[in-house]
């Protein structure tokens, strides 16, 4: 089966994302295909490269780049979400003339329009929310 | 599962045309879902997928007219969901028990819903390919 996921829960505030990432590392395992992740609302900040994470905890970010390089995962991060959050990639940084970028490396910034393609490609389109 | 008889449905379903329900939860000015939703609903219109609205719980309060956003220096988001029917969205939905519990008529509603009763709520729920709660 095709899956998308809509993550849209706060990283820091819940168990939403990982969550999330647990669902996709299933979902792989099982030989199912994971068309997208789309990174929306609160979620985007975890797309930031200046987080840092305490080293007694899990790295998600980390966890979704690795799943990514190893499984070709497109992991998208709503563009106007994450530039109203502080989240930019060069083009963006430079656009709004700010100092730094800090998109991790791996995430894409786009459209919303990305995620109704994901809707429309997959099979089941799993919200991990609030 | 790689099996043809799971990869069948998939293309089957890329296909037809996926009807979309979103709901909306929460009360106005209370965080950015709602905000949000409104955004999934004009890109997925973009995309020609059919959109509906169940306006759930507190979500009720959103369509409440005569918001005075400006007391509370807000972005008042009326005008953004009278937008919707430009786009073919015309589809609301509005829980009975929730009109009551805030003692909302139709008239005092700023999109025209359908209301239907809560035990009606699974079914209609199930009537959806996506279902998108923020």
């Amino acid at each position: 089966m095709i899956f998308s996921l809509l993550i849209y829960a706060s990283q820091n505030s819940g168990q939403a994302e990982h969550s999330a990432l647990r669902f996709t590392r299933s979902a792989l395992q099982q030989g199912h295909s994971i068309h997208r992740v789309f990174f929306y609302g609160e979620a985007v900040s975890a797309c930031s490269a200046f987080k840092v994470t305490p080293r007694d905890e899990v790295n998600i970010t980390e966890q979704w780049l690795k799943l990514a390089q190893d499984n070709d995962l497109d992991l998208v991060v709503c563009i106007a979400a994450a530039v109203r959050r502080g989240v930019l990639d060069q083009a963006e940084a430079k656009r709004h003339q700010k100092g730094a970028a800090n998109l991790s490396d791996g995430f894409e910034l786009s459209g919303l329009g990305q995620l109704a393609d994901a809707i429309i490609v997959s099979d089941r389109t799993i919200t991990f929310g609030n | 599962m790689q099996s043809s008889s799971l990869t069948e449905p998939s293309l089957l379903a890329t296909n037809m045309k996926k009807n979309i329900l979103l709901i909306v939860r929460n009360p106005p000015f209370a965080n950015s879902s709602n905000a949000e939703t409104l955004d999934i609903a004009f890109a997925c219109a973009a995309f020609d997928l059919p959109v509906s609205l169940l306006f759930l719980n507190d979500g009720i309060l959103q369509l409440a007219n005569n918001q005075q956003s400006n007391l509370l220096e807000k972005k008042d988001l009326t005008n953004n969901f009278r937008a919707l029917a430009m786009y073919d969205i015309e589809d609301y939905f509005v829980i009975a028990e929730d009109a009551q519990r805030y003692q909302l008529t139709q008239n005092d509603l700023i999109l025209n819903c359908k209301i239907i009763n809560k035990d009606k709520m699974a079914a209609l729920i199930r009537t959806f390919d996506t279902v998108i709660n923020l």
